[in-house]
């Protein structure tokens, strides 16, 4: 059947739109769409909010008003905005925009003489979740933005639109066309045109990446989703390309891997084989006999025990539940590498749709080791042999902690820090108390004593430090606020606070200085 | 991580204007009570104590320090130069700082500045600034890569001192001869590096007393390279202030302030229960705010220095919560040994983390849906409209970062957040069809039926994974034996434990023996057996001997994969101990190559003539998947997955046989067939190699016959029957 020009373009996009939905309806249910209608710098609506239902969009697609003018910018502004405001703004996300490419009234130097009464444009938004910006791409920017053309554009209304791609700091992502209209002069737009273009379209963004998950001789066969992007090696430039197989390496657990950070997330799913068995009376069968599967022996069985038996047969999925519920339930998360060099961590997510049920979520880090507390991937080794059991014994496992840098951090050690009064008080006043207490913890005691003097050293305080502190014990003493077994070591401490005013380097106090 | 880090030069002029009093000063008295405070009153002037300029610089410089070295660690390059002080060993002043202990050191060493003045104080000021430019020529550990010949040489000079019109001048003038003669030398020497930029940051100390004439800093381009600042400052909090600017700016860092920190009070104290800890961070942690609304939103401005304000929030504190996050940066405490920093800091060191919250969004940075959406012009259904709600709502509550610490190594992490998360909406499983046309939603529905996570495990053995798990949890190693990478252990060990080991319990007899028969199963697996495992082993296989002439029950699990239409109960012992032996030939064969002991106990199990083939199939065939998907084809072509169904609809029956959840139906079980009846038809389905014609095709691997049959008849023959081109080569084998 073939569609003719004379349809008006409004009522042409809704059937590229409502075709592209019938066609998407793919079956992860992993996509949620809006519509989102612009006409005028004024006048932008959102026809239909995310849903997962296509035949909402469908409807809304059908029903779509014809408007006047409009402004592209605008509209992709806002589409981004709205995309913004439900999703947040870190991972990618696509904007497909339905376009009829030439004459815009917001660029007056393109008037051209089409008859543009009904022309109007269609925001259809994407979001693949967690779909991680492109790595190898020039632009930084998350948003991906694609437009659908009716016609082939110009050069020059191609460049057109990737300026208005730029002003908006997306990335721009590609063009698709109904008709060439370099090539074909024909104006009718048939159903395989538009069944191309979804085809194109739907290659693009809803690529789901099948692979091969391994554990030793375990397999099991998922689909990862998004596709996991080819990523740039830091250190050597090299572009990796993510392999089909993902090996588990090995296993960290959650508490140690602490929420790494991931270049993308994709969700594991495992595979169920459907296969729609040829109703034995078609005349009759119903929509729902039609799903029930013939996998059942007896076809008079009802459609629901027969669902449930087709949903038992996958002997293929075994590993990737084995897999689930012994990283749910040991709180551990999967090493894997997905090429060489190139890491990632398999974690069990529980969902939200039902408390009892987990997925598997890959996350997919940075090439090479970019995760700081993790040094080496390679310099990774199993519990079994960095902590071998004793005298040839069962391996019994207990958590361990990892190996601390040996870095003095400020945080992690104590540092005479005295840039702030209330800083040089506490020490001061550690020292002080320390001093009331003896002859009780003399270790405490000098240590305040020797932390003191340092510091006395390090901001070149000693002279007026000391004074004063000789002064204060002084009076400590005559006030009799040291004790008089104390006394000796208050006495020993002056003194040598004494020597030290002269000294021109700092000497620990000891004991045996004294 | 940061490949650009900028070198510093700190100078310190040691000159007699820094013995000054600096009017800021420090009490030694102790606060003890109010009571002893008001007897100490007295005494104040004998406790009280005035602090030098130098004194007041010195600890500007280390807090400079302190944060620079927590952020960057080895990477923090920092050269610290005091006028006068001789430090002629150029070649290691980027390694001479390692940490803040070192900087410490380092002034430990110095006398304060003499009260006297020098006459050649300005020479030696000019010496330092010559040893300054050296420093930043001198190639850092990092730039000793070689193929870092394009390296940006960057740094910075920040000089302590007082200064007039004059010795600016001199200075500028000064650094740019040193500079050039610099860049120069780095032509002609390997081991210098030509400084491509370089900021000379001058900043004025004043004592309390002097009033400074601006409090913005003024700027000088000396050259395209060379830029010059210069910040007043009086001792004290202002130059405290000031270092900080100079600090944020030149390393591209920025403040946070976690506000609201809840903190258990003693009930005496009248302080509010909530605090504020001020953290620096990179300033890329802020970059997700950006995409959000400008960062106006958040901003506060906390003594001169802007801060971005996120609410501590008490949603959890589990680090086993695994979080969408994307980066991760060191931070540090701004006060580091402030009570409420070191609550902070306490608190993620013992291995909690905490989100952090953003305050509402502002209106203008959202679509507010309801403006834009037009529900009477058009459809909505309920189910949107509930999702609506949910969203506005949600907004309310937006998690964009997350503080954390990562073996003693503080760190901030940027969330992935959204009022909206759509991952938790996503189906239990990849569905594939054969169908043109797709499923409707419903249907769809129907099939992704929630999998319940407790009924699947009762039927894998969660245990026995668990224990793999453990084997090969990863822990990073400190010393490596030469040309043994690590990681490839975990590999083998993985390998090694996986090679002949059951999915499911139904699957296996030998797996649930009590001891001491389960010795052998987990000794086997050892790379090296002792004389006593060996023995071990061999006493396992004799107990089963003796469990066998006795005609003790084994643990056959429920639902048993391999159960027969054997009723009698004898039958049924005598079957389960053939399945055993069987099964335990097969499982120490796997091992047999490991060792002569390995061998040893193989050859014993052989002895005992329990089983009669070799057999090299799996017996348990839930660890061999049928894929669904060709592994070699990624790309979905929907034509090629619907023959591979059709050939998997044929094996239906064979599939039908192999599934791990329990046969509850009798008449499956009777199909089921005697164990005989099973290994013979596992041997005809063992695949012989694929003939080299047949690999050239993709699956279902049609291959003409007689390619050339058609044109030769057709000469010879043009009306004769047409012959059969194709065959399915696949339904005969």
């Amino acid at each position: 059947m073939a569609t003719t020009m004379n349809i008006e373009k409004r009522s042409l996009v809704a059937k590229i739109i409502e075709s592209l939905m019938t066609n998407t309806n793919s079956p992860t249910k992993l996509e949620t769409i809006a519509l989102v209608f612009f006409a005028g710098r004024d006048t932008i609506k959102i026809v239909q909010h995310f849903t997962k239902n296509t035949d909402d969009i469908i409807k809304s697609v059908q029903k779509l008003p014809i408007f006047g003018d409009f402004s592209l910018k605008s509209a992709i502004d806002f589409a981004k905005k709205y995309l913004t405001t439900t999703f947040g703004g870190q991972r990618s996300q696509k904007i497909l925009v339905f376009t009829d490419s030439s004459h815009r009234d917001d660029d007056p130097i393109k008037e051209s003489t089409y008859n543009n009464s009904n022309q109007m444009d269609i925001d259809l938004r994407k979001v693949i979740t967690n779909d991680e910006r492109d790595k190898t791409s020039l632009s930084n920017s998350t948003t991906d933005i694609s437009f659908v053309c009716i016609r082939k554009p110009s050069s020059s209304d191609r460049a057109r639109l990737e300026d208005i791609t730029e002003q908006t700091q997306c990335s721009f992502s590609k063009i698709y066309w109904l008709l060439n209209r370099d090539v074909e002069n024909n104006t009718t737009i048939t159903n395989e045109m538009i069944q191309d273009v979804i085809t194109q379209i739907k290659s693009d963004i809803m690529d789901v990446f099948i692979s091969i998950l391994k554990c030793g001789h375990y397999e099991s066969q998922l689909a990862v989703y998004p596709k996991i992007k080819p990523a740039i090696l830091q250190t050597t430039g090299e572009l990796l390309q993510p392999s089909n197989t993902l090996t588990v390496n090995g296993f960290i657990e959650l508490s140690s891997i602490r929420s790494a950070m991931a270049t993308s997330k994709h969700i594991l799913l495992p595979i169920q084989r459907y296969t729609r068995p040829q109703p034995p009376m078609p005349m009759f069968a119903t929509k729902k006999s039609a799903i029930s599967s013939s996998s059942s022996s007896s076809t008079t069985a009802t459609a629901n025990s027969s669902l449930t038996t087709q949903k038992k047969s996958n002997a293929a999925n075994n590993f990737y539940y084995l897999l689930l519920i012994s990283l749910k339930k040991e709180k551990s998360a999967a090493l894997i590498s997905v090429n060489d060099q190139w890491f990632g961590a398999i974690h069990c997510q529980k969902f939200e749709r039902k408390k009892k049920s987990s997925r598997l979520i890959l996350s997919v880090f940075e090439p090479g080791d970019c995760i700081p507390w993790i040094s080496s991937f390679e310099r990774l080794g199993p519990y079994a042999l960095v902590f071998p059991p004793a005298n040839n014994s069962e391996l019994v496992y207990k958590k361990q902690q990892w190996p601390v840098k040996p870095f003095a951090r400020s945080y992690t050690e104590t540092f005479l820090i005295w840039c702030r009064q209330n800083n040089f008080q506490n020490d001061i006043n550690k020292f002080v108390r320390a001093s009331a207490k003896l002859p009780d913890k003399v270790n405490i005691f000098h240590r305040e004593l020797n932390k003191i003097c340092r510091g006395a050293f390090i901001y070149g305080l000693r002279d007026r430090l000391f004074h004063l502190l000789r002064q204060l014990f002084q009076h400590q003493i005559q006030t009799n606020k040291i004790k008089p077994d104390g006394i000796k070591y208050v006495q020993n401490v002056i003194m040598y606070m004494n020597r030290l005013s002269s000294s021109d380097r700092y000497i620990k106090y000891e004991e045996t200085s004294a | 991580m940061d490949h650009q880090r900028n070198k510093a030069v700190l100078i310190l002029d040691h000159s007699s204007f820094f013995a000054r009093p600096s009017g800021v000063t420090f009490n030694v008295n102790v606060q003890n009570s109010d009571q002893q405070q008001q007897q100490d009153q007295v005494n104040n002037e004998n406790t009280l104590g005035m602090k030098s300029l130098w004194t007041c610089i010195v600890e500007c410089v280390l807090e400079y320090c302190r944060i620079l070295f927590d952020i960057f660690e080895d990477d923090a390059l920092i050269t610290l130069i005091v006028t006068g002080i001789d430090q002629r060993d150029q070649s290691s002043c980027w390694n001479r700082y390692k940490n803040l202990s070192q900087c410490m050191d380092f002034f430990a060493g110095i006398q304060p500045p003499n009260e006297r003045s020098l006459i050649n104080d300005d020479d030696l000021l000019k010496h330092s600034l010559n040893e300054a430019i050296t420093a930043l020529c001198t190639r850092s550990k990092k730039q000793n890569i070689p193929n870092d010949l394009d390296y940006t040489n960057s740094g910075h000079i920040i000089l302590f001192s007082t200064f007039n019109n004059k010795r600016i001048a001199t200075i500028e003038k000064d650094a740019q001869t040193f500079h050039q003669s610099h860049n120069h030398m780095a032509l002609e020497m390997t081991d210098f590096v030509p400084l491509t930029k370089c900021d000379l940051t001058l900043v004025d100390v004043r004592p309390l007393d002097q009033p400074i004439p601006t409090s913005n800093p003024e700027f000088n381009l000396i050259t395209s390279i060379l830029h010059r600042t210069l910040y007043y400052a009086q001792a004290g909090q202002m130059l405290f202030t000031r270092m900080l600017q100079i600090l944020l700016k030149q390393h591209n860092l920025a403040l946070t302030t976690v506000t609201g920190i809840p903190m258990k009070e003693d009930v005496a104290s009248r302080s509010s229960l909530n605090y504020d800890v001020d953290i620096v961070h990179p300033a890329e942690v802020h970059h997700s705010l950006r995409e959000r609304a400008p960062l106006k939103y958040w901003r506060q401005i906390k003594d001169d220095v802007e801060t971005i304000v996120l609410k501590w929030s008490a949603f959890s504190y589990d680090p086993e919560n695994y979080y969408d996050t994307y980066s991760a940066y060191r931070f540090s405490p701004l006060d580091v040994n402030s009570r409420e920093s070191a609550c902070l800091t306490n608190f993620l060191l013992s291995g909690k983390c905490v989100l952090l919250e953003l305050g509402n969004i502002p209106n203008e940075c959202a679509v507010n849906i309801n403006e834009y959406g037009d529900e009477n012009c058009f459809n909505t259904s309920e189910n949107d409209l509930s999702s609506l709600t949910t969203t506005t709502t949600a907004t309310n509550r937006l998690f964009s970062h997350m503080i954390i610490s990562h073996n003693q190594e503080l760190m901030i992490h940027a969330i992935a957040f959204g009022s909206n998360n759509p991952m938790s909406k996503i189906g239990p499983c990849y569905i594939v069809n054969d169908e043109k046309d797709n499923m409707s939603i419903n249907d769809l529905e129907e099939l992704m039926d929630e999998i319940d996570d407790d009924n699947l495990e009762k039927d894998l053995r969660v245990e026995s994974f668990i224990n793999i798990i453990r084997t090969t949890t990863l822990y990073p190693l400190e010393t490596m034996t030469s040309g043994k990478i690590p990681i490839e252990d975990s590999l083998r060990l993985l390998e090694r434990h996986t090679r002949r080991c059951p999915l499911l319990t139904n699957e296996t007899i030998l797996f649930n023996m009590p001891s001491p028969t389960n010795l052998l199963t987990s000794l086997i697996l050892r790379e090296k057996l002792s004389d006593d495992d060996v023995s071990k082993c061999l006493i396992a296989l004799k107990y089963i001997d003796n469990m066998e002439r006795n005609g003790e029950q084994l643990p056959v699990p429920n639902n048993f994969q391999y159960t027969t239409k054997i009723v009698t109960n004898k039958a049924k012992k005598d079957e389960a101990y053939r399945f055993l032996w069987r099964e335990i030939e097969y499982f120490v064969r796997g091992y047999k190559e490991t060792s002569d002991s390995h061998r040893h106990i193989y050859q014993n199990i052989v002895d005992r003539r329990k089983t009669d083939i070799e057999n090299d199939s799996s017996i348990y065939q839930s660890n061999k998947i049928d894929f669904i998907f060709p592994t070699d084809e990624t790309s979905s072509t929907s034509t090629m997955i619907t023959k591979r169904d059709k050939n998997l609809q044929e094996n239906n029956e064979k599939m039908n046989g192999r599934v791990w959840t329990e046969f509850n139906d009798i008449k499956q079980v009777v199909a089921a067939n005697s164990l005989r009846d099973m290994w013979n038809r596992k041997q005809q389905e063992k695949r012989a190699p694929e003939f080299d014609g047949r690999a050239e095709y993709p699956p279902p691997r049609l291959i003409p016959l007689y390619v050339n049959l058609n044109s030769k008849t057709s000469l010879t023959n043009p009306i004769g029957i047409q012959p059969i081109l194709t065959t399915n080569i696949s339904e005969k084998i």
